[in-house]
């Protein structure tokens, strides 16, 4: 069976980054972007965006939305099976 | 200090090339930001001070909430004397090198004195170094950012910078941030490049921590959510500044500005060629949102083919539009993009440049330009390559745009010819808005804004919605926030904003996401309860109404000792008052100078000035707390000891 995993829709990223602020609100208490599951790479002149993340993601354990999804406001992020 | 702050302020003194962490002081509590700057500027700035000399201070801040994931905690806050106005001076600017500026530790950092030879200031880790920036001179701000990002070997180095222009100590230059945001206003870049300083590069690898995290993150939750739901909100993600309120917008046929800001209404096909679908369609990359936003307002754009091929920017605004459109009478979107492109990569500021490009081609229509003057050029309306052609050598000071490097009037002052008489522009500073004549509050708002024009003050947006007195009531506590040509209770409105601005400037904030933008979004209940649990100290939104107040009232102050400014510097120029609009729903409208003159009065008198003179008064500023702002004053006779 498909593994649950976060999808990333480039062309829908604005490169606001609240995503990673989402992430390490929770795993470090405080925002910034060490440290964070999810790393955005964003080049507006170029229209490219990326997103990988690392092995520290855990769709945010027991939540139903990871809060990086929560706070994509574009839903460039979304849960989905893979 | 547990949130909200770092509790650490960088003072950089170019002239000695010393670096040097002190505490962050409360400075009176005034939040942060702008308010915490404009009053270290009071303090340490004498009169008489040259904006362009090293006794001047340059100072880039953050606000508590800044790198948090509050609603567009981004914005960058420079405060300065400004080289335009010789009083107060703040540029705001977007992207993304305020969080990283935190995250690297610091709240603010203080710039002073000049350096002998180009350095640029390096924040990596927790150092601040000076380094060489001889090899980096003559580049733009983009080559500039790519070439400090190899300097340092760091792709993530946020960098603000000048280009050319600042480098001239042009007062039209503006300081650049990721390609493309802009802090522009007051010369900042001018009076950069006069501390010969190319750039500050930063690299956060810290976090802004909060005193209360659950309850902040709660705050947060209920900010982005209601954000996202506001219509306003989502037609501005979806269709930007431009296609809201720029170029007679999706939903508002409202005014504009033309040719110099003597029409109000622009040909109905040339504003077809401008619409932002047309952007949005032919060159539309991805939609851009500024640090920790949930509303990207910018659309990034690439034309490709024709003689233009290849221009990008990262942002086309309506600002950006009328100033290069309709003011110029330019109809070429693809000059557009180029346009915005070469004031992002030479580094200068939009509403200064324009002017007095505008202000050229007056003169150029009036007969007081001639091609003996212009080197050649020919500056017809709607030229647009010459356009083109002006703003390299405005930045570079060569050729005749070299008339126009700093500003407006002072190139009327260079010419004479009695060319001021059509020089757009309130307290020195040239003016690139629409709506003047059409919307009284709106033209109040720019017309005494401390630093200078503009709308990012005191000026209402909400005069064009088409909403009862009812409404007006229960939402602004008078009866005319909805009628555009009403002088009724327009300074109480004028007021609520400037508040609001000082406050959301401090705490580190974009205006878009409040109720300036639109009724429906949130304001200062709001913030108090985002600031209390980020600072773990309780505020409520009638505290943070008066720090507002308080804001004003020192940069208000920094005016008056500067440069003097009373009641005759809070007039928006004579042709407002003297040139109806021909065209267009607000045919005739035209500002009277009578009941400009009453609503003067109310405005100093709501705000406890004197009527007559427009100065501050001993008891105004001893009811605020600010006696020893009042004392200064005194001591160089600038109060009114009432």
């Amino acid at each position: 069976m498909p593994k649950q995993t976060i999808l990333f829709e480039p062309r829908q990223c604005t490169g606001c980054l609240a995503c990673e602020l989402a992430c390490t609100s929770r795993k470090h208490g405080a925002f910034g972007r060490e440290g964070s599951a999810i790393r955005v790479a964003f080049d507006a002149l170029a229209g490219l965006a990326d997103a990988t993340f690392t092995a520290a993601c855990d769709l945010c354990g027991p939540l139903v939305t990871p809060l990086c999804i929560e706070f994509c406001a574009t839903r460039a992020l979304a849960l989905g099976r893979r | 200090m547990s949130g909200g702050w770092t509790g650490k302020t960088l003072d950089v003194d170019l002239t000695s090339r010393t670096c040097r962490i002190e505490p962050t002081d409360r400075a009176g509590s005034l939040i942060g930001g702008r308010g915490w700057a404009a009053r270290r500027l009071f303090d340490e700035v004498r009169p008489g001070a040259d904006p362009l000399g090293p006794e001047n201070l340059l100072i880039f801040s953050t606000g508590p909430l800044t790198g948090t994931l509050f609603p567009a905690a981004g914005r960058l806050c420079v405060t300065t004397k400004s080289a335009v106005t010789g009083g107060y001076g703040s540029a705001n600017g977007g992207g993304h090198f305020a969080p990283a500026l935190k995250y690297a530790g610091f709240d603010h950092v203080v710039v002073r004195g000049a350096a002998d030879r180009p350095v640029y200031l390096a924040l990596v880790g927790d150092r601040a170094e000076l380094r060489d920036a001889r090899s980096l001179w003559g580049l733009t701000t983009w080559d500039t950012e790519d070439a400090i990002r190899r300097d340092l070997r760091d792709p993530a180095v946020r960098v603000a910078s000048i280009g050319p222009a600042g480098e001239r100590a042009a007062r039209l230059a503006c300081i650049i941030v990721d390609k493309g945001r802009s802090a522009s206003w007051s010369g900042c870049g001018g009076i950069m490049g006069a501390k010969n300083l190319k750039a500050i590069a930063v690299r956060g690898t810290g976090h802004a921590a909060v005193a209360r995290p659950d309850d902040f993150m709660t705050e947060a939750r209920r900010a982005w959510q209601w954000v996202r739901r506001t219509k306003a909100m989502q037609q501005m993600a979806r269709h930007g500044t431009l296609g809201i309120s720029g170029m007679d917008g999706l939903f508002t046929n409202g005014p504009q500005g033309v040719k110099n800001l003597s029409e109000g209404q622009w040909d109905g096909f040339k504003t077809l060629r401008l619409k932002q679908v047309v952007f949005d369609e032919r060159f539309g990359l991805n939609r851009v949102a500024c640090f920790g936003c949930p509303t990207p307002c910018a659309q990034a754009c690439r034309v490709s083919g024709g003689p233009l091929d290849g221009s990008r920017c990262i942002a086309v605004h309506a600002n950006t539009v009328r100033a290069f459109g309709p003011n110029l009478d330019i109809d070429s979107a693809e000059t557009v993009v180029r346009a915005t492109q070469l004031v992002g990569e030479l580094g200068m500021d939009l509403d200064a440049t324009t002017a007095a490009v505008a202000w050229a081609y007056e003169a150029w229509e009036r007969g007081v330009l001639t091609a003996a003057d212009t080197e050649g050029l020919t500056l017809e309306w709607g030229q647009a390559e010459t356009l083109l052609e002006l703003l390299p050598q405005m930045a570079y000071r060569e050729g005749f745009g070299a008339l126009l490097s700093d500003g407006v009037d002072e190139a009327a002052r260079r010419l004479g010819r009695s060319s001021d008489s059509f020089a757009m522009s309130i307290k020195g500073m040239g003016v690139n808005d629409k709506g003047l004549r059409e919307y009284v509050g709106w033209a109040l708002g720019i017309a005494a804004s401390p630093r200078g024009a503009g709308h990012l003050n005191g000026a209402p947006l909400c005069e064009d919605r088409r909403l009862s007195r009812d409404v007006s009531e229960k939402r602004y506590g008078i009866p005319t926030a909805f009628e555009p040509a009403s002088y009724d209770h327009k300074e109480a409105l004028v007021l609520l904003f400037e508040r609001l601005k000082a406050v959301i400037d401090s705490l580190g904030l974009c205006y878009f996401q409040s109720y300036w933008y639109d009724d429906e979004i949130y304001g200062l209940e709001e913030h108090a309860r985002a600031l209390s649990a980020a600072t773990g100290d309780d505020v409520d939104a009638k505290g943070l109404e008066r720090v507002g107040e308080r804001i004003h009232n020192i940069e208000k102050a920094f005016n008056t000792l500067h440069a003097g400014f009373g009641r005759s510097a809070d007039v928006p120029p004579a042709r407002f008052f003297d040139e109806p609009v021909t065209t267009g729903k607000f045919a005739g409208a035209v500002l009277d100078r009578l009941r400009w003159n009453d609503l003067l009065t109310r405005y100093y008198g709501a705000h406890g000035w004197d009527p007559a003179s427009g100065w501050q008064t001993r008891r105004g500023l001893e009811g605020l707390g600010l006696g020893d702002v009042a004392e200064t004053l005194a001591a160089h006779g600038r109060l009114i000891q009432d």
